[in-house]
């Protein structure tokens, strides 16, 4: 799938959704299209080091093993770190900021500076400020729900907080990104279970409501359903034992993913499904999650 | 409750040896699940028990008769159960508003801080304040001494090990020193010793200002300020809740799902429960396998065919059964590393979502079942 050729995709879903995996097979599928793609991960540790057995996830990108992409491990302390030195261009004021405690309790306690630092480090490149990033695409591994709703609306709590100065500026230019749909994309990982779909339709309507954002929806991990529901009635009807048991449980399976997959739509978007795949290597994982995401969205077109 | 108990030694000695279990593990595992499974299991043992949940789905919400706009605790509707099973959603806010209420020196200290426009982000966004206000709550219903058990469902965390760090990175956060610090290095004209003590913090507080913008640190200045009045009582109740959970009475139950990353968070976190002095006691590998994988279908495909539909979902079965023999070893590895350390329940995967009470009940004769035996 062509994601209308933004410069920055934000991935997002509830915990265990398979956010990362989903962001993963994004991000091979537009380096297939020749693009330059770094995979960002978000927070202080990495789901993809062990995920593709990295030696070391850091704040400098290196290749994903076996992928034409770029990875990196982006914290609010490593970009604010970053951010600090590159304006205040001191190392001594530099090293006093962070090996000073009361500092490190400040930016663990002041409200969406960390927020600001990590959107500030993603939309470097488009605001034109600060050290080069260069690739066509960042296809960011965002926190889950909860988390990621506070990161993006840090920047406009912060352009409310202070009207003057840098920061003040600085979140006027990041809010200008995260709302361009030119630039910027969102996408909604969810299982077809209820917890996972009723806070994808919250997460898209805080989006569309206080961002204008229209996301995309992915449904992941869908059971393949192996033969259409009228076979699998008739051999409900007519078969007996384990077999019976089995299209009796595929059917209600084919019944729950349906009405899950129903009440997705009511986003006003198709959501673009993600089969189970069954397999727990890396490379499969993530080869046949991007052959997904592609054939979903030409059928969108 | 019509049929009777059936007895199992593995989960009912936890549950009616503690006054405290708290599910850990990371999100989507189907925790609040599982604690709320716990909880039907321990009011048929005959406790009067408690499940704080943080984030329960609708119908399991419905099932526990909770208002997720309401946090009081309740009972739990048309149970006969001969102990008394309750329930309360957690909210966040509310209970951080209350904690300030009661522990601030004054009624206008507290509306300071409740004012306060940081306060307000913080007290629902600071990473560890959701926990710090799910262990306060643990802590206020154990106090209240209403329940023989209360059973903790964890917020859901990236890593489960936050929920674990949460309460000493609250109080190191709000140390005394360090908001004393914050207020004397920006108060004008703080006296000749603090002036050349705070020199170098005073530098950097002027570089903050200008990267942030003096608004900034005028907000942050008030907070500190305000919340000094709250202080000791956030420090005391730190040490309550810590000394509650590394107590003699509360075990930790690592909630996991079955698929090699949470496999192996949910070993990192044995480990980490260990160095920390928590008490670990069992596993529980929720959707562990699917309830339907019939063992024999593989003789009933030769005694009948059903035509080419039939053939299609053997075909599935197939798969679906070599990918479980695959998952299969490694969980038997996960187990094999973990036999020394907490008993395993295994529980299987369900079609359907909880719709009542009865599902919760037989949820947990199935946790009970699960029980490996070594």
């Amino acid at each position: 799938m062509a994601w209308r050729n933004q410069k920055i995709l934000f991935v997002s879903g509830k915990g265990g959704v398979g956010k990362s995996l989903v962001a993963a097979a994004i991000a091979r599928s537009e380096a297939k299209r020749g693009r330059r793609v770094l995979l960002a991960e978000l927070g202080d540790s990495s789901y993809y080091k062990d995920f593709w057995h990295l030696a070391e996830a850091s704040h400098e990108p290196i290749p994903a093993p076996g992928e034409s992409f770029d990875v990196v491990l982006w914290s609010g302390e490593s970009c604010l770190r970053e951010y600090v030195l590159h304006y205040l261009k001191v190392d001594r004021l530099y090293r006093l900021f962070f090996e000073n405690k009361v500092m490190r309790s400040l930016i663990n306690v002041a409200p969406g500076l960390s927020e600001i630092a990590l959107l500030g480090k993603i939309t470097s490149g488009i605001r034109k400020t600060g050290p080069p990033l260069d690739y066509d695409l960042i296809v960011v591994d965002t926190f889950a729900t909860g988390h990621a709703m506070a990161l993006f609306r840090a920047p406009k709590g912060m352009m409310e907080a202070i009207r003057f100065g840098p920061m003040g500026h600085q979140s006027r230019e990041m809010q200008a990104v995260l709302t361009d749909a030119e630039q910027t994309g969102f996408v909604l990982v969810a299982l077809l279970e209820e917890l996972p779909v009723v806070e994808t339709l919250e997460f898209e309507a805080m989006l569309k409501s206080e961002f204008g954002i229209v996301p995309d929806i992915v449904a992941n991990k869908v059971m393949p359903i192996p033969a259409t529901h009228a076979e699998l009635t008739r051999l409900h009807n007519t078969a007996q034992g384990g077999v019976r048991e089995l299209s009796g449980y595929l059917l209600g399976v084919e019944a729950r993913q349906d009405r899950l997959l129903g009440e997705l739509k009511k986003s006003g978007r198709k959501p673009i499904e993600v089969p189970l795949i069954f397999s727990e290597k890396p490379e499969v994982l993530v080869r046949e999650a991007a052959a997904a995401l592609a054939d979903g969205g030409a059928d969108e077109k | 409750m019509k049929n009777k108990l059936r007895p199992s030694p593995a989960i009912d000695a936890i549950l009616t040896s503690q006054k405290v279990v708290v599910c850990a593990g990371s999100g989507g595992v189907g925790k609040t699940t599982i604690a709320a499974a716990l909880g039907v299991r321990a009011a048929q043992l005959g406790l009067r028990t408690l499940v704080l949940t943080v984030d329960p789905a609708k119908r399991l919400a419905t099932a526990l008769g909770l208002d997720l706009s309401d946090d009081t605790e309740k009972r739990v509707p048309s149970q006969s159960y001969p102990g008394e099973l309750s329930a309360a959603v957690i909210d966040s806010r509310k209970t951080f508003d209350h904690f300030i209420v009661r522990h601030a020196k004054d009624r206008a200290a507290g509306e300071r801080i409740l004012r306060n426009r940081l306060y307000q982000q913080l007290s629902t966004t600071l990473s560890g304040s959701q926990e710090f206000t799910s262990l306060e709550r643990l802590l206020e219903a154990v106090e209240s001494q209403r329940y023989d058990l209360v059973i903790l469902d964890t917020p859901p965390t990236k890593h489960a090990m936050d929920f674990l760090m949460a309460p000493q990175r609250i109080h190191s956060l709000f140390q005394d020193s360090v908001t004393k610090w914050f207020i004397e290095a920006t108060q004008p004209g703080g006296g000749l010793i603090s002036n050349l003590v705070s020199r170098g913090t005073r530098t950097v507080l002027k570089s903050l200002e200008v990267l942030t913008g003096g608004q900034f640190i005028e907000e942050l200045v008030d907070f500190f300020a305000a919340i000094r009045s709250v202080q000791t009582s956030l420090r005391d109740r730190s040490i309550a809740v810590q000394k509650l959970l590394s107590g003699a009475r509360t075990k930790f139950i690592v909630v996991t799902s079955f698929d090699a990353a949470k496999l192996d968070e949910a070993k990192y976190l044995q480990t980490a429960l260990r160095k920390m002095g928590f008490a670990l006691e069992a596993i529980v590998i929720n959707r562990a396998y699917p309830m339907w994988l019939p063992e024999d279908i593989e003789r009933e495909r030769i005694a009948q065919s059903q035509g080419p539909e039939q053939e299609k979902v053997l075909l599935f079965y197939e798969r679906f059964k070599q990918f479980h023999a695959l998952r299969y070893n490694l969980y038997e590895e996960f187990a094999k590393q973990m036999r020394n350390s907490a008993r395993i329940f295994r529980v299987p995967e369900y079609a359907q979502d909880v719709y009542g009470l009865e599902d919760l009940e037989s949820l947990a004769a199935c946790i009970a079942e699960g029980a490996e035996t070594k």
